[in-house]
């Protein structure tokens, strides 16, 4: 084997090692798409494309803090626990729905793939207390995800 | 490492005990932010499996409406919290409305008494917040959740939300 030869090999090596090492846990970007329950009778059929009550846009950091942000149930910042994809949630925040805007909490269960790209589905339950009552959305929704 | 240890750890089941019955009441919400009272039991098995029957209803005028949820759940230690667990499982839906007519003012039509059923999923949040001897006391969250008919491809449910406390005792 020429010395050539042998450090294109260890090049070799080293780039397959690069690519299998342990990736550090990153900042996970999900954007949802379905319907919201917003207290008026349930959800309607989403817009084709998805509208802006249709959509929720969900960030996942590498402590696995949420932040969810929806026109309903709301925007939402709580802390995720998973496992093998699955993985539930729950936390606190702005609670909207047809009534208005209220403080409250949520609680959520989904399931994610694993990878850069992932695909995301998510139920989320949300209870808010509002100047007349309770409020209490929810949205079933799938979407796709991005790992930075 | 220590981070999946801990992941593990909030997700395991939680530790057997002994099976309790428990009777349940609280706010049943179908989706318009209105609550009414509903009642029911429950039966947890150690395994952290639990069966859920609830029942609430209404009259007004010569309307009697009827309905009762059936459901068959799992604990997970979900939120890693001991105090906080989450449930999931399936549920069955029984809606009941019956139209009656009385003498003195015969009004009613054909085929407005109706009766349906529907199958979904559950998921919900629970917390027992005191035992003491052979009792406990807790809340619970509920979502049960039912395809609306062709509009479930485009993800389009049906809710009934509970808010209920629960006494048990253990057998």
């Amino acid at each position: 084997m020429t010395p050539s030869t042998k450090w294109i090999l260890v090049a070799f090596l080293v780039c397959v090692s690069c690519l299998q090492a342990p990736k550090a846990a990153a900042t996970t970007v999900i954007a949802r798409f379905g319907p919201a329950a917003a207290g008026q009778g349930g959800p309607n059929v989403p817009d084709i494309p998805p509208g802006a009550t249709d959509t929720e846009l969900s960030i996942v950091t590498a402590s696995k803090t949420e932040i969810n942000i929806a026109l309903f149930p709301g925007i939402l910042i709580g802390r995720r626990f998973d496992k093998d994809g699955y993985y539930g949630s729950g936390g606190a925040g702005a609670v909207i729905s047809g009534e208005g805007l209220g403080l409250g909490g949520y609680a959520a269960i989904g399931y994610e793939t694993q990878g850069t790209w992932k695909f995301n589905v998510d139920f989320k339950q949300a209870i808010g207390l509002a100047g007349r009552g309770l409020m209490s959305g929810y949205a079933l929704r799938v979407g796709a995800g991005v790992e930075f | 490492m220590t981070s999946s240890v801990l992941v593990a750890t909030a997700i395991r089941p939680p530790v057997a005990r002994a099976a309790e019955f428990r009777l349940t009441g609280g706010a049943i919400e179908e989706g318009d932010d209105r609550y009414r009272p509903a009642a029911g039991i429950e039966f947890v098995a150690g395994s952290g499996l639990r069966g859920e029957i609830l029942v609430w209803g209404r009259n007004f005028g010569l309307v009697t409406e009827r309905s009762v949820l059936v459901a068959g759940m799992k604990s997970l230690d979900l939120f890693g919290n001991k105090a906080l667990s989450g449930v999931f499982g399936i549920t069955f839906l029984g809606e009941s409305t019956e139209v009656t007519a009385d003498s003195a003012n015969d009004v009613k039509v054909e085929g407005d008494s109706s009766q349906s059923t529907n199958i979904g999923g559950v998921f919900g949040v629970r917390s027992t917040f005191l035992e003491w001897k052979n009792m406990t006391v807790g809340a619970a969250w509920e979502s049960h959740v039912f395809p609306a008919g062709v509009g479930a491809v485009l993800l389009v449910t049906g809710r009934k939300q509970t808010l209920t406390v629960n006494a048990g005792v253990a057998l």
